[in-house]
């Protein structure tokens, strides 16, 4: 075989490398970025219903002194901080315990907890209502029947708990199975290794899995971080962003101003900003969690 | 090197492979594009005259969003449209083509939002003015005063209280032949059980003052069945409703004149109307936690006999029809229409809305031509769409369908007292009325949640909407 | 040393528990669907169908075109997992393994872009779909998934843990990258690439606002838009047994493609290959 240069090899490094890529770029220049900018774009205009007009950045000048979106941007943090650790280390504890079974039961359980994610929105609501229903609702019927006063599910006190219940039956489902599938791709014999060697459970943990784990890890806790960012169908369908503003996110906002107002380069801004925080924050989540798994 | 070079070719036809998929797609879906009247679509090239053209008979396809309201004896919601009402027309027109899309309510204003933005609307829609008069805010939307006779025509603009609904600086954009009432209605049966019929209004026209209507409501009331007389909903902005005719019926005025004011605030009618509200709540006498409700609940209570009276018009009574027939509506229910009560004694607001569909501007003027007619041939002529629809004609005479039922020829004899008594105006016209009503059902719940006094309710109602009026100027 | 049983058995009980709560929700699902409309919004409800009925299902396959929701469906689904997963494991694999200059902002680019609301994107990925004439059809429906990056960023987690002995060992046994990739990691990477299937699968299906915009004809919607479209009755009136029912009809279809590929990341993986 010729011997190949090493500037040959990184040239070709460089070239095959894109041309991996390639395919896949194509697809998101045309579906995704080119409707970002676009979307940019429209961020720094306003609408009046007769004409846009420039501003700038004016748009995003607005929202700041927004109490609104303000608001918002709190209730949207609030679900973010609730929600990632929890699903994160729900779904790890689970999908551990799923995998210390066999493979007939493994599948069983998977299914199970992956049902509400793919179920339909409506029937989740459904059922859902007809938990928290305050007088005809199974949660208040089993309260009263062990002797305790109803409560108010949707109400100002109780709605948070009572969304995030909800918001966690259809979360856990697509990290277990991620984590699953990852716990199951680390190879036997490390474990094998470190048993002759005498370590305990939880040493084993921390000294195997989770190493081999971070960067599967990081995929879930960065999506559940978007996905918490982004919640907005269920909301709107059982609270309808209320009562008065508690539970209004700022994917709420931006449907609102989006599709009711016809505000787009108000909902764009929203969008952008929205943006912006998650980057933020996944970029932490990044160096947190990054990993050059070599062993 | 030349194993690289291989293993390259087989990368290169791959992507080759994948390029060629992807022009044939772009060609072959070109037939199977039957999007609605895009802004590209080439002009059927009109006849000479420049404005109005006179349009013959030649073949012309036009498209028809419709959204799942009206129904035909048989049929599922919407499906009239296509079924009968194009049938109809077609039997006149048989070159005049329409295809229907009958669009869930899931998901509508995402549908038409896009549409608008991107210069694909269809030919027709047939929605209500609350939401279609803003699209003709965005000048989305043809006039429609060309189709329209001139008697008429001059009727309706001598008439600023039909001209609020079916305008737009000061053009007609949607076709105003179209009239529904809606009231109160309510189940006579939980009264007659309760020995308490005689609570109910008793007058020729049916008004009750706001003592009368909590009386009748303490009659009924049974909170450990939660059953109630009334429920009050506020989980989203479709509880707008009764709110507003409530407090138009207590006297107030929402708007001024000229559209650049909210006025409810200024005068104590409003503030007295959401007072009684929020009595209702504090006496127990409608569902507790009406923030958690949404219209959808209070219609599934109504229909099982767990509240007495909801916001209702002439489908309600289709619904009662065939729900007594399938089980959904659990009997007696002796439906009756009643007005929203108010203070002033034998009087009440009446919500009537006029206008109905309206026509999207084209490119094609041939095309936006038939769409008018058809619109207005639709609401004047066919026999299908009132009885389909269940609406007057607000220029014609009482349609037939009111002849079958008492009740619907009560509601015929209510619309003559639009004369004499307030018609709740909504302000659909207003630039920015989506934005108003998604302000104020908050604080409505802010109201219910003993967090603002009803003075403090309007007053917040009434600053934000005012704001929202100024943004707009 | 033995471990105490305890743990386990109350870590198991605690799972059993999780999967009835979880378990009910679907229970109910399948149940309603059996139910006539009156008895589905009962209050209180009917916990067993007393008098099921199949005329939820009989009214959906004989009033609406449900075989062509179906079709439409799995249309979408299936190309563009197809197209997702040939694009994202060439593209993952080069971001992991290869690591060219500029692979870090690329992929930086990818995740910050997923962060943008679809919402904010809808009006102008509509407007080039206009332009590529892809309107009211299902192509238009499903490209844009090809292009959403998740695909990319889950790919490339799985693929980083792979060792890089393997790709050297392959490297020096004269493979290409492309042989690499092919020979060595995918099979490797069939746990995540199954994920992968599934997850697009399911969000193909799963994307109703999208759908519902892009599709103008009774006979083109998908299985989740048609099914909002059945079940009304009446202007204000839901038939809550058709709803359920049109829910198991969707669900179903995408629970029974989950079963079948999460056997493949059920599977353990040996790597004999690499030992010593």
């Amino acid at each position: 075989m010729k011997p190949i240069t090493l500037a040959r090899r990184g040239l070709n490094k460089q070239v095959i490398g894109w041309l991996f890529v390639l395919p896949m770029l194509l697809f998101f220049i045309t579906f995704v970025l080119y409707p970002i900018f676009y979307a940019i774009k429209s961020s720094l205009y306003r609408f009046d219903y007769t004409r846009y007009y420039w501003v700038g950045f004016g748009n995003y000048a607005a929202l700041l002194k927004n109490e609104l979106f303000r608001m918002s941007i709190k209730n949207t943090l609030i679900f973010v901080v609730f929600m990632v650790p929890s699903v994160t280390f729900i779904s790890l504890l689970l999908a551990s315990l799923i995998c210390s079974h066999g493979k007939k039961l493994q599948s069983f359980f998977k299914a199970t907890f992956y049902i509400p994610t793919v179920s339909s929105l409506v029937s989740i609501v459904i059922i859902w209502e007809y938990i928290y229903n305050f007088q005809f609702g199974m949660g208040n019927y089993v309260l009263k029947s062990i002797g305790f006063e109803p409560i108010n599910f949707l109400g100002v006190n109780y709605v948070y708990f009572s969304l995030m219940l909800v918001l966690l039956t259809m979360s856990l489902g697509a990290p277990i199975v991620v984590f699953t599938a990852a716990l199951n791709g680390i190879p036997k014999d490390l474990y094998e290794a470190s048993a002759i060697d005498g370590a305990k459970a939880v040493r084993k943990f921390f000294n195997i899995t989770f190493p081999m784990l971070k960067p599967t890890l990081l995929y879930v806790v960065v999506t559940s971080t978007i996905g918490s960012f982004q919640i907005f169908a269920i909301i709107l369908i059982m609270t309808g962003g209320g009562p008065a503003y508690k539970t209004t996110t700022i994917m709420m906002l931006i449907y609102r101003e989006a599709f009711i107002n016809m505000n787009f380069g108000i909902a764009n801004a929203m969008g952008i900003v929205l943006c912006i925080l998650i980057c933020f924050i996944a970029f932490i989540q990044f160096k947190l969690l990054k990993s050059d798994v070599e062993y | 090197m030349f194993k690289q070079l291989s293993h390259w070719k087989g990368l290169l036809t791959g992507l080759t492979i994948a390029a060629l998929v992807l022009t044939l797609i772009g060609c072959s879906s070109g037939n199977s594009a039957n999007s609605a009247a895009p802004a590209s679509s080439p002009a059927v090239s009109p006849s000479t005259s420049s404005s109005a053209p006179e349009p013959t008979d030649e073949k012309v396809s036009l498209t028809l969003w419709a959204t799942q309201s009206g129904i035909m004896p048989g049929e599922q919601a919407g499906e009239w449209v296509e079924k009968d009402l194009v049938k109809e027309w077609n039997q006149l027109h048989p070159n005049i083509s329409i295809k229907v899309e009958l669009l869930p309510f899931d998901g509508i204003n995402e549908k038409i939002t896009t549409a608008i933005a991107s210069k694909a609307t269809p030919d027709l829609l047939f929605d209500y003015p609350g939401r279609t008069l803003a699209y003709a805010q965005m000048g989305a939307l043809a006039s429609l005063d060309d189709v329209i006779p001139p008697a008429d025509l001059e009727k309706i603009k001598k008439n600023p209280d039909i001209m609020k609904m079916v305008s737009v600086n000061g053009e007609i954009v949607t076709m105003p032949y179209s009239s529904a009432i809606t009231a109160l209605i309510l189940n006579k049966s939980l009264w007659k059980e309760k020995n308490a019929e005689h609570l109910l209004p008793q007058d020729e026209f049916r008004t009750w003052t706001p003592e009368q209507f909590k009386e009748a409501l303490r009659a009924v009331a049974d909170p450990a069945n939660g059953v109630y007389g009334l429920t009050l909903f506020a989980l989203n902005e479709q509880g707008d409703q009764i709110y507003n005719n409530v407090i138009t019926a207590f006297g107030s005025r929402l708007f001024s004149d000229d559209y650049s004011k909210y006025t409810a605030a200024d005068t104590p009618e409003a503030e007295q109307a959401l007072s009684f509200f929020k009595s209702l709540v504090d006496e127990g006498l409608v569902n507790p936690h009406p923030e958690t409700i949404s219209a959808v609940n209070a219609l599934d209570y109504w229909k099982q006999r767990k509240t007495g009276i909801i916001v209702g018009g002439t489908g309600h009574i289709g619904i009662i029809e065939s729900g007594l027939k399938d089980g959904t509506v659990l009997g007696p229910n002796e439906y009756m229409f009643v007005n929203f009560p108010s203070p002033i004694q034998g009087q009440s607001a009446l919500k009537m809305e006029t206008g109905a569909g309206v026509v999207f501007k084209s490119n094609d003027p041939v095309k936006e031509q038939w769409a008018k007619k058809f619109l207005y041939w639709a609401q004047t002529e066919s026999s299908t769409y009132p009885t389909a629809v269940k609406v007057f004609n607000s220029f014609g005479a009482t349609p037939e369908w009111t002849q079958s039922d008492p009740e619907l020829e009560f509601l015929a004899k209510l619309t003559t007292k639009a004369s004499d008594w307030r018609v709740v105006d909504p302000g659909y016209g207003i630039k920015g009325f989506p934005e108003m009503r998604a302000v104020m059902f908050p604080e409505i719940q802010k109201l219910f949640i003993n967090g603002a006094t009803p003075k403090e309710t309007i007053d917040s109602i009434s600053t934000q909407f005012n704001e929202i009026i100024k943004k707009y100027q | 040393m033995k471990e105490s049983r305890l743990p386990r058995y109350s870590a198991n009980l605690g799972l059993l528990l999780l999967v009835l709560f979880f378990l009910w929700p679907f229970y109910w699902m399948v149940s309603g669907s059996f139910k006539n409309s009156s008895v589905s919004i009962q209050i209180p409800p009917e916990w067993f169908p007393l008098h099921p009925t199949l005329d939820n299902y009989a009214t959906l396959f004989a009033k609406h075109p449900i075989n062509s929701w179906f079709y439409n469906s799995f249309f979408i689904s299936v190309v563009s997992t197809c197209l997702v997963i040939v694009t994202s494991s060439l593209a993952s694999y080069s971001l992991a393994k290869i690591r060219f200059r500029g692979s870090k902002a690329l992929f930086g680019l990818m995740v910050a872009a997923m962060a943008i609301p679809h919402s904010v994107l809808l009006i102008p990925l509509f407007n080039v779909m206009q332009q590529f004439h892809l309107v009211n059809t299902l192509w238009g429906v499903l490209l844009p998934v090809v292009g959403w990056p998740f695909g990319v960023f889950l790919l490339k987690q799985f693929i980083q843990t792979l060792p890089e002995e393997l790709i050297d060992a392959a490297k020096i046994d004269g493979c290409s990258e492309l042989m690499t990739f092919r020979k060595v990691i995918l099979p490797l990477a069939k746990p995540g690439v199954a994920v992968l299937a599934i997850f697009t699968f399911v969000n193909s299906w799963n994307d109703y606002v999208w759908q519902l915009i892009m599709l103008n004809e009774k006979h083109m919607y998908t299985l989740p838009v048609g099914v909002k479209f059945a079940q009304k009755i009446q202007e204000f009136d839901n038939n809550m047994g058709m709803a359920m029912a049109g829910a198991v009809l969707a669900t179903l279809p995408v629970l029974i493609v989950f079963l079948y590929f999460q056997k493949y990341f059920t599977e353990g993986l040996t790597l004999g290959a690499v030992k010593g």
